[in-house]
């Protein structure tokens, strides 16, 4: 076995520890949302600095790897990807953080929204981050389509949940809890496009080809 | 074998069905490719594949030898260099070369890099005085060694020795320089003064460098063709080769799975 392949290993565990932390903070953030739990929105604003230590790890790591393996070809492009997908995965536990704060400004004893829309989005954004992320690790073209495809979808639960509230907000003058609704539909919608980025760049793994800016009809 | 010329430029070098025998041993198949004008092309491959037998064929260094056969033809620009009636002396003005050990000779170092002009029958002193500063110059040495022209060449270090040997290549004006692991031997700034000095060459000459250090290749080159077993497996811009290369050959060995 090459010294390298060891030190892939370790950036696969890195990386996966922090996938496993950021996905944690994102279901825990909308859980907190649909129980009411601010003790759970807390935790999530908590385990921030765990993810932001993860993350300063994992480029001290990819940077000694370049530094002293010197990785080329599918080693090079695993180790640029893990950089940028620690990035990706940073941003999504940054939303989760963002959606338990907006959770601590609700007024939750007039809550009378239904989450089920939010639910679904939820469900739909952690199928695309595992798959994305198994598609990094498994350099499995097919999935990591299949994860760009779906971005859509939560696109479409967004806007849908942005005309609700609007409605709502004209309607029952409630932008107090419509305003939190709207920035954290936003913020699953974000988490989404994060999965999608991971998703290309497993495409650019397995292909060697850049995907990022390719339309989905040309995949 | 297919012939691979995508490169963005002035051709300088043709290879066409290229076969090289020691013997009855046929050491190169069938190549067939092109070099570009004023770059760095280098040949990578394991020990064994024939990078040096490869390198050696532009200027006929195997006719040193008896029983080394050449099929095939190289052209530099429109001239086959494999003719019969081609002059190996003119041959090996034009296209130079630098070994992994510095080649000093035991004489002064002004007359070291005097030797290849006086071989070529210039007599003039001026004539001389001035090829040898700009010789010097171009090699990145004439700073060091400028109050010292008349000592003994072999009392300067490796790194310079090597930088000796370049000025002497270049100093009966080459079109291509040929250079064989030649840092191999050298440590690290030795090693980048003779990089940054084949990139700052490249702007007059076409280079073809032999390495097994791959890094050394990434660094300077902007083509790299691998070699294994006398055969091309791939031959593109050294940015593809080392990011993206096609050949799951190419791909292991730069990956260091096999060499």
């Amino acid at each position: 076995m090459r010294l390298l392949d060891e030190d892939l290993k370790q950036l696969r565990v890195k990386i996966s520890n922090m996938a496993q932390a950021a996905t944690h903070m994102f279901v825990y953030s909308i859980d907190a949302l649909i129980n009411k739990d601010l003790e759970l929105a807390k935790k999530v604003r908590d385990l921030d600095d765990e993810v932001d230590a993860l993350d300063n790890d994992i480029d001290e790591f990819c940077a000694n790897l370049i530094a002293l393996r010197w990785p080329l070809a599918e080693d090079l492009r695993i180790v640029l990807s893990a950089l940028k997908i620690n990035t990706f995965l940073e941003r999504i536990a940054d939303n989760a953080t963002n959606i338990a704060e907006w959770i601590e400004k609700i007024d939750f004893v007039d809550f009378r929204i239904d989450t089920s829309e939010i639910s679904n989005m939820r469900d739909k954004t952690v199928i695309m981050l595992e798959t994305s992320l198994n598609s990094f690790f498994s350099k499995d073209y097919s999935s990591a389509i299949s994860v760009i495809k779906s971005d859509d979808y939560v696109d479409k639960c967004e806007l849908s949940i942005i005309k609700e509230m609007a409605q709502i907000t004209n309607e029952q003058n409630a932008s107090t809890l419509t305003i939190p609704m709207i920035f954290i539909a936003r913020a699953i919608e974000r988490i989404a496009d994060e999965a999608t980025n991971i998703a290309e760049l497993s495409l650019y793994i397995a292909t060697g080809e850049i995907y990022k800016h390719k339309r989905i009809k040309d995949l | 074998m297919k012939y691979i010329c995508n490169i963005d430029g002035k051709q300088k070098i043709d290879v066409r069905n290229l076969n090289f025998y020691y013997s009855n041993k046929l050491a190169l198949k069938d190549l067939n490719f092109c070099v570009k004008e004023n770059t760095i092309l280098a040949l990578i491959g394991p020990s064994g594949s024939g990078k040096t037998t490869l390198a050696r064929c532009f200027n006929r260094m195997h006719d040193l030898y008896d029983n080394n056969r050449y099929e095939g033809a190289i052209y530099i620009d429109k001239t086959n260099i494999l003719e019969s009636k081609i002059d190996l002396i003119q041959l090996r003005d034009t296209v130079g070369m630098v070994f992994q050990k510095p080649t000093a000779f035991p004489m002064s170092i002004f007359e070291n890099v005097a030797f290849g002009l006086k071989l070529k029958g210039i007599k003039n002193k001026n004539e001389l005085k001035d090829r040898v500063e700009k010789a010097l110059k171009d090699a990145a040495l004439w700073d060091e060694v400028k109050d010292r022209l008349d000592k003994l060449a072999t009392h300067l270090s490796g790194g310079q020795q090597q930088r000796l040997c370049i000025a002497r290549a270049i100093a009966v004006d080459p079109e291509v320089l040929v250079f064989d692991e030649s840092t191999a031997s050298l440590d690290p700034i030795s090693t980048s003064k003779i990089e940054d000095l084949m990139v700052e060459l490249s702007k007059k000459l076409t280079i073809i460098a032999v390495t097994h250090n791959l890094q050394q290749a990434a660094r300077v080159s902007e083509y790299t063709l691998f070699l294994m077993d006398g055969e091309i497996i791939e031959y593109d811009k050294t940015n593809i080769m080392f990011t993206n290369p096609k050949d799951k050959k190419t791909q292991d060995y730069i990956m260091g799975r096999f060499g």
